[in-house]
């Protein structure tokens, strides 16, 4: 559904003048391909290229080399972008960058007007996106109401209701609690299970992604790797490298792997405390 | 420097007349934080974690009660520039950051304290060793080229030229990688141990809490639910209920060795590592069956 093809990246032009001449791209001379309702983890450290080429699939920014395009539409042909944004949609890490309107109703329905949705089936829509999200305010609470867990989820019924068929989470997650994490979090991978679209999920916490079908490693703008989480998680070093760390009990598995005790790298602890207690 | 809460209530909404009040956003905290803890705070997002922090700063007054520094109330005795000891860094503090050179960000908070150029250098000089930025290369480029974690360091030496007793920072490593995540606990833990600075900070990473606090207080609906080591309250079943969280990992696995006898069960101790874990239980499955 997303091609991006030997695609480069200035945040401005370099200019052909020596204070430019060192200038190195946001992205350089990326190829991939992500397929319709795939879920890939994009991780990398700060400033490693992750919401720059977020920020290309949805048209936000245009490639300064090479081509993206989503569903066959070139983001940068600007016939297309309207088509490009329709389909990509981004939530970032804080909502309220993000919300436009004074009550939850309202702030979901801009969105619907803006895209051309049918005005007599508005109403509608906003209530099947805040029931959708599980979001506990009718549309007439003030947003400035709302917790910070809920104002995300907020967010989240905005993007939703415009059906996306991709969405980019970028850290949408970074300012939740433990718990409305969870809840974020499940929330998510119960409409998928409803209306199966493509996910990007940008994040600097592998728990939230242990799940992911792939993950995507970025280092100075480029990508250096990418497999499943089972796969790429043998290598600590490179993970180190790109600023991540895999989460207790599959470190603790890898640990245990490599002294030759069979575990799976995916241990949690209920299969730990059936090896321990076997032995003892 | 102490800082000690006495009765300490707040509520956004005044009474008015006919009208009943708001609800009390925190309620009748008592509390004493002595000079040089790490103490972290946590509690879901709307439980009076970010008024709290504020009231510490003074930038919210108390509806009742009092904060006490060094056993002064600055509002009392009409001295608010007590709170000057009080460093605050809000979340993403980054999005702050606004001079063409790194230098004079830092030294911005410094423009009203009648020093003079070299006094001034030198206290940009000592905040940026704080946070191991190097004065040389870093004093003329911009903020908004460096990275995520780097721009964090600017921001939080911006409070630090100020010389602060406390420093009190919300959510300091939201959005930051491995790297960056490091680098500003080693700084606050060496700011804590060389100088003495009391650091508190709001966490939502459980295992941050675990690794980096010698006391945790959880705070509900706006009252202290508990105040305790970490070790303790983050494996207390009764407490990870009510807030809904999960038992940290680290804490599972020290009891499960713990009760197999793999590990002493050191209540402070009792947090291992992945590593010290893996060790633990190579020892444990190498050891000859007890038949019995």
């Amino acid at each position: 559904m997303i091609d991006i093809r030997d695609t480069t990246f200035y945040y401005n032009m370099p200019q052909d003048d020596e204070e430019d001449a060192g200038r190195k791209p946001a992205l350089s001379h990326i190829s991939l391909t992500i397929a319709a309702g795939e879920f890939v983890a994009f991780l990398g450290r700060n400033g490693s290229g992750k919401s720059s080429l977020s920020r290309l699939l949805n048209g936000i920014e245009l490639p300064t080399e090479g081509t993206v395009s989503v569903e066959g539409h070139v983001t940068s042909d600007k016939a297309a972008l309207s088509a490009v944004r329709r389909i990509v949609q981004i939530v970032f890490q804080n909502p309220e960058n993000q919300q436009v309107g004074i009550t939850v109703g309202e702030d979901i329905a801009f969105g619907l007007s803006n895209i051309g949705w049918p005005q007599h089936d508005i109403a509608n829509r906003v209530a099947w996106a805040i029931n959708l999200v599980g979001l506990d305010a009718d549309e007439d609470r003030p947003v400035s109401n709302l917790s910070g867990g809920e104002k995300q989820k907020l967010a989240l019924a905005a993007v939703l209701a415009l059906a996306p068929r991709c969405l980019i989470l970028d850290e949408a997650t970074s300012m939740l609690d433990p718990v409305a994490r969870r809840q974020f979090v499940a929330t998510l991978h119960e409409v998928r299970k409803q209306y199966p679209f493509t996910l990007i999920y940008i994040t600097h916490h592998l728990e939230e992604v242990t799940d992911a079908d792939r993950w995507l490693l970025f280092r100075a703008g480029k990508v250096v790797a990418s497999g499943t989480p089972n796969v790429l998680a043998q290598d600590t070093r490179l993970l180190e490298d790109c600023g991540l760390e895999l989460p207790y009990y599959w470190k603790l598995a890898g640990l245990l792997r490599e002294s030759g005790i069979s575990v799976p790298s995916d241990m949690n602890e209920l299969e730990l405390r059936e090896l321990l207690c076997k032995s003892s | 420097m102490q800082i000690k809460l006495d009765r300490v209530s707040f509520t956004y909404s005044k009474r008015k007349r006919n009208t009943p009040s708001g609800p009390d956003v925190l309620k009748q905290l008592d509390l004493t934080v002595e000079s040089g803890e790490m103490l972290a705070i946590a509690g879901k997002s709307g439980s009076g974690k970010s008024t709290f922090l504020q009231l510490l700063k003074g930038f919210l007054a108390p509806s009742d009660g009092a904060v006490l520094l060094d056993d002064v109330n600055p509002r009392g005795v009409r001295r608010p520039e007590l709170f000057d000891k009080v460093g605050f860094i809000f979340q993403y503090p980054e999005h702050q950051l606004f001079s063409t050179t790194v230098f004079d960000d830092i030294a911005f908070g410094l423009q009203s304290a009648g020093l003079s150029d070299e006094e001034k250098e030198a206290r940009v000089r000592q905040a940026m060793a704080a946070v191991q930025l190097d004065y040389e290369a870093f004093k003329d480029c911009s903020p908004f080229e460096l990275s995520g974690g780097e721009k964090r360091r600017v921001a939080i030496a911006g409070v630090v030229v100020l010389e602060p007793e406390v420093l009190i920072l919300d959510e300091p490593t939201a959005g930051l990688d491995l790297q960056s995540r490091r680098a500003l606990f080693d700084l606050l833990h060496t700011m804590n141990q060389e100088r003495g600075i009391t650091v508190m900070w709001v966490s939502h990473q459980l295992e941050e809490i675990l690794e980096h606090a010698t006391r945790l207080i959880a705070l509900k609906e706006g009252a202290f639910l508990a105040d305790g080591h970490p070790h303790i309250l983050l494996s207390d079943r009764g407490l990870l209920n009510t807030f809904g969280w999960e038992e940290p990992p680290a804490l599972v696995v020290s009891r499960l060795l713990g009760e197999l006898g793999a590990v002493d069960e050191g209540r402070y101790t009792a947090a291992l590592t992945p590593h010290g874990a893996s060790e633990a239980i190579i020892k444990l499955l190498g050891k000859p069956r007890v038949t019995v």
